[in-house]
């Protein structure tokens, strides 16, 4: 799943907030954390119930370790996708493996934590063999 | 020479040096010390525009203009800080602003206009299709000292050279030569006003004129003019130029805003053009340096054409004295005066900036607050707060009318009614609007944060939420499930208690919807009973109530006091799937140099599982569809609404909570010496939240309330509360947490086949193992 693939869906709110994640994503790739992050929560800002948002702001706090508030995010994230029916082999995939990439750094890490990541790496290789997502990788 | 002459110089001249020595100690000690008190400022959320945003709802042109931008008619190009607005296009030439998280550069874009809808954004001049934009946050307020100056610090460097020259063409030709006192301009000025008769021209220089404002007081007496120049020398030997320049730009007095005073260029450029001051062309700098002598005597606002002469006369000067050439004076010259309309802060944020003022100290000192120029950027969405303000003024205007206290001397004997407002998103704690009484002038008392009041049914929820919570493999009750509304009395140590319904009527038996949707206090009582006040306590605590609570059987009933903050934080709970977020009103801090020095993060906690949350959600709902809050949808309001009315004894409280799913507002209203309204909340407090969600939101509220996988949606038999199969001859939905499914059927005997509920129950089953 590419969250450009879904720019242009929805009503005018989501459509703003998907503008502000790819945002946050390109401020992502370039290295720009801070101003990354301001472009997350601002998408979520407009649109509260975007789970492309959450998503992307789960992949941003997992790559700097903030497990609890990544997992809390990811959580909502997975609500949000299945109440929209948009829980996809793809988006399933980024679920999984987030959710593999956290549980392996909780205290203690999840039982089934690699499992989850091996099975990410299984259905996308490309993706998530070295266990984590970049920006451009969701964007 | 007589010996006695020599004592007295001797002794004149060391109480010269005594006198010199004291001025020079607080030269030093001013310019060396803190020199400026800068008031930290607080910016409101910044303003998103993209296609589809309604733009009348938003306000755009009044936001605009409150902004300091300038309103172009007729043809020509666009400065920043202009726009140009047409029947169906507004072309705006947005300001830079250094948001801490998303610099934005100045932007010339044009809207499309399509009814009240903006249609689409492009950039100028390349016509890029844009998603959104920012438009830079407004000025919610500052926190001031006791001088009351406002001021935005610059340094030397920042100022452009033309503002240099003509504040030296205009005040102090030899600036640079001097050194401090000019006595060739203090000649020229008495002789300048011996011939006008009168006082025409000022014989002091920059450094006096620092001096003055800076050290002194404003005494006109020969002994303060003697202070002065002796200070100004004292400057002039300790200081090197450019700092003395430096200083004049951020010290001088250049007018009035309201009640506060204008000081310094940097903040001058923003009250009279709506721009930073490196933005300001050679007209506007000159139009700065004219109004020096006297900015309330020659204020563009109020004196344009005076204010042009003297412009007009700086530039001559400039021209004279090499700061501009031909060409560039003629320009200037030619330029029309343009500058912004005065807006003074808005006073109807205040009780949020107190708020916002208290949660401070977490992460700076507040006492700082007023001198170090911070720049806080704030949760508060100026536009739901004005919705908010207008809201509850004009409902608690429309009941005291309709209670017959509208004129001055029924409420002149009395305090007037009061209420409060606060809107948070649930998602993020973001307090977006909060509205703490009815004038803050009046009373400072802030009602959504201090108020501690009963709150009546508004607690019933908790007690469901108890109930229905799924523990140990079950919950005490489900939908499907029926109370009991019979005579009711309960021992407790200060007697029997007999709880009794609004109408004083038993039902009998009665569907948990009913109770719940017609508020009735006895079946809610024994649910009460049934969890036990415990669990109900513990519940409390994990939706975010944190006042104490009394261990009665009439806590369900809401007889404990809270305070609306603490409301909007439990429902917000609720409205986000279980999950408690902080309720906070600022974001990041800002110090002068650009620094980020606090992001406040959000922070959230999940403390009651998203099946309790919806199924009470879904409850609530059923509250504004059939139930006492049935109002809303007769006000016009559509889409996913919940919501719950609160009315204490005897009318003293009134509350309405509603939320959507993604804003959740509480209204109180009432009178602060507790008293009887004389109406119910469905008559107060529930108008006055629809008046403000209409305004807010219009009448289509978007999106929708999230059901988590765990709750299923089933139909049951209505007067058993069987499962309804094929051949069921009356069925109604119902929610149930996977795993309370009625074990009965109807008809009685039937087998369950596999429905399309049935398929996503079995789903979960194959996704858990």
């Amino acid at each position: 799943m590419r969250i450009s693939d879904h720019l242009y869906e929805g009503d005018a709110q989501r459509r703003a907030s998907m503008q502000l994640v790819v945002a946050g994503l390109d401020a992502d790739l370039s290295g720009d954390s801070h101003r990354a992050l301001g472009q997350y929560e601002r998408a979520i800002g407009v649109d509260p119930n975007n789970p492309y948002a959450y998503l992307a702001l789960t992949r941003h706090l997992a790559e700097r370790g903030d497990v609890f508030r990544a997992s809390s995010f990811l959580e909502r994230a997975e609500i949000l996708f299945e109440s929209e029916e948009r829980l996809t082999p793809g988006v399933r995939v980024h679920i999984k493996g987030l959710k593999g990439q956290l549980g392996g750094r909780m205290a203690p890490p999840r039982a089934d934590a690699a499992a989850q990541r091996a099975e990410a790496a299984r259905y996308a290789p490309d993706i998530w063999s070295d266990g984590r997502l970049s920006p451009d990788e969701l964007l | 020479m007589a010996p006695w002459l020599g004592l007295v110089s001797l002794a004149a001249g060391f109480g010269f040096a005594l006198w010199m020595s004291s001025l020079d100690r607080i030269v030093v000690e001013r310019f060396e010390g803190r020199q400026f008190t800068v008031p930290s400022r607080v910016l409101s959320a910044p303003t998103i525009l993209y296609p589809g945003l309604d733009w009348r709802s938003l306000d755009l042109r009044d936001t605009l203009r409150r902004l300091g931008y300038r309103e172009i008619r007729g043809p020509g190009g666009l400065e920043v800080g202009d726009y140009r607005w047409d029947s169906n296009r507004v072309e705006i030439y947005s300001r830079a602003f250094e948001h801490p998280s998303r610099p934005e550069p100045a932007r010339h874009i044009r809207l499309r206009l399509r009814g009240s809808e903006i249609s689409e954004i492009r950039e100028l001049p390349s016509g890029r299709e844009l998603g959104a934009v920012l438009v830079e946050p407004e000025r919610v307020g500052a926190y001031y000292g006791s001088d009351r100056e406002q001021r935005d610090l610059l340094r030397l460097e920042e100022a452009p050279p033309h503002l240099v020259g003509a504040i030296l063409a205009v005040e102090d030709r030899r600036f640079s030569r001097h050194h401090g006192i000019d006595p060739r301009r203090i000649v020229g000025a008495m002789l300048a006003n011996l011939r006008a008769g009168g006082i025409r021209q000022g014989g002091s220089t920059l450094t006096q004129q620092l001096v003055k404002n800076f050290f002194l007081t404003p005494e006109r007496t020969w002994t303060r003019k003697l202070q002065e120049a002796a200070m100004a020398l004292l400057v002039e030997a300790r200081y090197e130029k450019s700092a003395i320049l430096e200083s004049y730009l951020n010290e001088i007095y250049l007018g009035q805003r309201g009640a506060t005073e204008v000081h310094g260029f940097g903040e001058a450029a923003h009250f009279y053009f709506g721009k930073r001051v490196r933005d300001l062309t050679p007209a506007e700098s000159a139009l700065l340096a004219a109004i020096i002598q006297s900015p309330n005597g020659t204020s563009p606002h109020r004196h344009p054409e005076a204010a042009t002469k003297r412009r007009n006369l700086v530039l001559d000067l400039m021209l004279d004295q090499g700061y501009l050439d031909e060409a560039a004076h003629a320009q200037a010259r030619r330029e029309p005066l343009r500058v912004s309309e005065v807006t003074t802060e808005s006073s109807n944020a205040r009780y949020f900036l107190d708020l916002l003022r208290r949660q401070l100290p977490e992460v700076y000192d507040a006492d700082l607050l007023s001198a170090d120029g911070l720049e806080i950027h704030s949760t508060l969405d100026p536009r739901l707060q004005r919705a908010a303000t207008r809201a509850l003024r004009e409902g608690l205007e429309d009941v005291e009318e309709r209670l017959g206290l509208s004129s001055g001397d029924d409420r002149g004997a009395r305090a007037p009614l009061q209420g409060c407002i606060v809107v948070l998103r649930p998602q993020t704690g973001e307090i977006l609007a909060l509205v703490g009484g009815r004038d803050y002038g009046s009373s400072q008392f802030n009602r959504c944060v201090d108020a501690r009041r009963p709150v009546g049914s508004v607690f019933k929820p908790i007690a469901f939420a108890a109930a229905l919570e799924f523990r140990g493999g079950r919950s005490e009750i489900t939908l499907a499930d029926f109370l009991d509304d019979e005579p009711l009395e309960i021992d407790t140590p200060s007697g029997t208690w007999i709880p009794q319904n609004y109408d004083r009527e038993f039902r009998g038996r009665v569907p948990m919807r009913e109770a719940l949707e017609r508020s009735l206090n006895v079946p809610t009582v024994r649910l009460g009973e049934r969890v036990g006040t415990d669990r109900i306590i513990d519940m409390a605590k994990r939706l975010g109530i944190e006042s104490p609570l009394p261990r009665v059987p009439s806590l369900v009933l809401g007889t404990a006091e809270l305070s609306p903050l603490e409301v909007a934080r439990a429902y917000a709970t609720l409205a986000n799937g279980g999950i408690r977020a902080w309720p906070h009103t600022f974001e990041d801090i800002v110090d002068p140099r650009g620094t980020t020095l606090d992001r406040r993060k959000m922070r959230f906690e999940r403390t009651v599982d998203p099946g309790t949350s919806y199924l009470v959600t879904s409850l609530l709902e059923g509250v504004v569809e059939r139930g006492t809050a049935a109002r809303i949808r007769s006000m016009g309001i559509h889409g996913p609404v919940a919501g719950k009315t609160g009315t204490s004894d005897e009318e003293k409280d009134l509350w309405f909570v509603g939320f959507t799913p993604e804003m959740v507002a509480v209204v109180w209203a009432g009178y602060d010496d507790p008293r009887s309204v004389g109406l119910a909340s469905s008559s107060v407090a529930l108008p006055i939240w629809a008046r403000f969600v209409r305004d807010a939101l219009g009448d289509r509220i978007r999106g929708q309330f999230i059901r988590p996988p765990e709750v299923v949606l089933l139909e049951i038999e209505p007067v058993s509360g069987a499962l309804a199969l094929p051949g069921c001859p009356v069925r109604r939905s119902e929610y149930f947490r996977v795993g309370t499914e009625p074990e009965h059927r109807c008809p009685a005997g039937s087998e369950r086949p596999a429905d399309p509920e049935s398929r996503g129950l079995w789903r979960w089953f194959e996704e858990l193992l």
